[in-house]
């Protein structure tokens, strides 16, 4: 079956930059040397069309990164992303302009997005009607709450139509109706074969609506495949985890990249 | 070339957005005052008081420039100087204030500064509406060039568009240069003769000098378009030094935009 995103050993490194002066330094010569913060190192995975794919992993183990490069927001410095397709993101408040109103912001993203005049004029009804805004629709976006915001954002960027739509974190501020309500939608994306990428920290949201998991460890894939294992897998692991002592997740952590980097070198 | 050939035509590509981008951009930067889009014309007018007071009245003593009353000369240097100055400072910050909203999509960066400078020019062309009301109620018909004009507007908005896609990149990527550039900028106010007039007494060379800087070009150009009506300075080399500076420009500023732009967001 044909692909519909494609990771090929993708590295994102971030410099450590100890001064600011360094950084002009680099623009300026491009010197290689220095501190890397490996945020994703040589990932590789593919993912078919109708499939939903729950990312999972600790905080900083690159889920964020990972969903930048799948929207094309950031670049990766090695390997190539393949992407069939539009991707569209919807992290917390993002793309919203606070001092607009509700109506000028939903214009303004899909304008953003690529919309033309008359596809906008199609979806804003949809999207006030998703999102269950009420009579806030006219008012700006900073006297919303963050639940509104998110069920804002959430709205446009499913109304957009995209053909893989990556949710980055973005159903944790909603209340319980709300994210009955968007895990309906994407059901119904998955039944239209559509690609979603699901990042969260509720085990149970991703047990009970991926297909796929993905678990990210500290920049690497640890696991990647049917639903059921991968999240056991995961759930046993933070089990473990939130039992250990600070000193014992430090040695892990080491542990890990160590390994990691020798797996590497043999390779 | 090849980068300038992207940034061309995703400007062209995107002429709807860029035009309704801009008409909200107008709209945001008014909507907290409660004079709201008042300051549009508040701002620039107690601006030429404080000129015409402390320049016009004081360092002149209320002298005449040539057959033109000072005021009149005055605002034909300050109204395009007003949509120099806000262009290039806004210009020069705009991909770095706006990266934050579109850096979760996909999004042509190279339109950003366009639709900033867009919305600037919206504002200049109320000003100049206004400029030649006054202009005409006070000297008459008989000096006003209105294609000169037309080709003075143009070419400025070409010019402060080209500069920015430079500034732009570049303060995104280093702050201080945002604030060299205000720095600058501010400078440049007191080197363009928009409050002073040149000495004719002046070395002939310092004269050619001056003549290079292509704001003077711009705002005598407005002056001579608005008061003498002359096609001067249309016909003489220094319109091509002008376009040779914007095209030199354009070059280097999409070269470095389309270079730099897929890490503008890591930048942030």
């Amino acid at each position: 079956m044909s692909y519909k995103v494609k990771f090929e050993s993708v590295t994102k490194k971030y410099k450590m930059y100890n001064k600011q002066i360094d950084k002009l330094k680099d623009l300026l010569w491009n010197r290689g040397k220095g501190d890397y913060h490996y945020a994703l190192n040589k990932i590789s995975f593919e993912v078919e069309e109708g499939e939903i794919v729950g990312v999972i992993g600790l905080n900083g183990s690159g889920k964020s990164t990972l969903s930048n490069l799948i929207a094309g927001v950031t670049m990766p410095n090695e390997g190539s992303v393949d992407i069939k397709g539009t991707a569209s993101l919807i992290a917390i408040g993002a793309g919203l302009n606070n001092q607009l109103t509700g109506l000028e912001n939903i214009e303004l993203k899909g304008l953003m997005m690529g919309l033309s005049k008359k596809e906008i004029e199609e979806i804003t009804p949809k999207v006030i009607e998703f999102a269950e805004i009420g009579k806030f629709i006219n008012q700006p976006v900073k006297t919303y709450s963050s639940g509104m915001k998110s069920r804002l954002g959430f709205a446009i960027s499913v109304n957009i139509d995209p053909d893989i739509l990556v949710i980055d974190e973005a159903l944790s501020v909603g209340d319980q109706t709300f994210t009955n309500k968007c895990l309906a939608k994407m059901n119904e994306f998955k039944e239209s074969g559509k690609t979603i990428f699901f990042i969260s920290h509720s085990l149970s949201q991703v047990k009970s609506f991926c297909t796929k998991a993905l678990w990210i460890h500290y920049g690497h894939v640890k696991e990647y495949g049917d639903i059921g294992k991968v999240a056991n897998n995961y759930g046993q692991f933070l089990k473990e985890y939130n039992a250990m002592s600070k000193e014992e997740r430090d040695k892990l952590r080491e542990d890990q990249l160590k390994e990691f980097s020798h797996g590497l070198l043999q390779v | 070339m090849k980068s300038m050939k992207i940034v061309l035509q995703e400007q062209l590509e995107n002429l709807y957005m860029i035009g309704r981008l801009s008409a909200y951009e107008l709209k945001k930067s008014y909507a907290d005052n409660v004079l709201g889009s008042f300051w549009l014309l508040l701002n620039p007018l107690f601006q030429i008081g404080v000129y015409w007071i402390v320049f016009g009245l004081g360092v002149r003593g209320g002298r005449d420039v040539g057959d033109t009353p000072f005021v009149i000369w005055l605002i034909c240097g300050l109204v395009p100087w007003f949509f120099i100055s806000s262009s290039i400072l806004q210009g020069s910050n705009s991909v770095y204030a706006r990266l934050n909203s579109v850096s979760k999509m996909n999004f042509p960066l190279s339109v950003i500064p366009t639709y900033v400078i867009v919305a600037q020019a919206y504002t200049h062309l109320i000003l100049v509406g206004i400029l030649l009301l006054i202009v005409i109620s006070s000297q008459g018909l008989s000096h006003l060039n209105v294609i000169s004009l037309l080709y003075f507007m143009i070419s400025s908005f070409c010019f402060l568009l080209s500069l920015s896609f430079i500034t732009s990149t570049l303060s995104t990527m280093v702050r201080d240069i945002h604030l060299l550039i205000q720095t600058a900028t501010r400078m440049l106010f007191y080197v363009t003769p928009i409050l002073w007039l040149p000495s004719e007494n002046a070395p002939q060379l310092l004269q050619d000098i001056f003549k290079l800087n292509p704001f003077y070009y711009v705002v005598e150009g407005y002056r001579d378009s608005l008061l003498t009506g002359g096609w001067g300075l249309i016909a003489s080399p220094y319109t091509l030094v002008f376009w040779l500076i914007i095209v030199v420009m354009l070059f280097f500023g999409s070269a470095i935009h389309v270079k730099f732009r897929k890490q503008f967001v890591d930048y942030l």
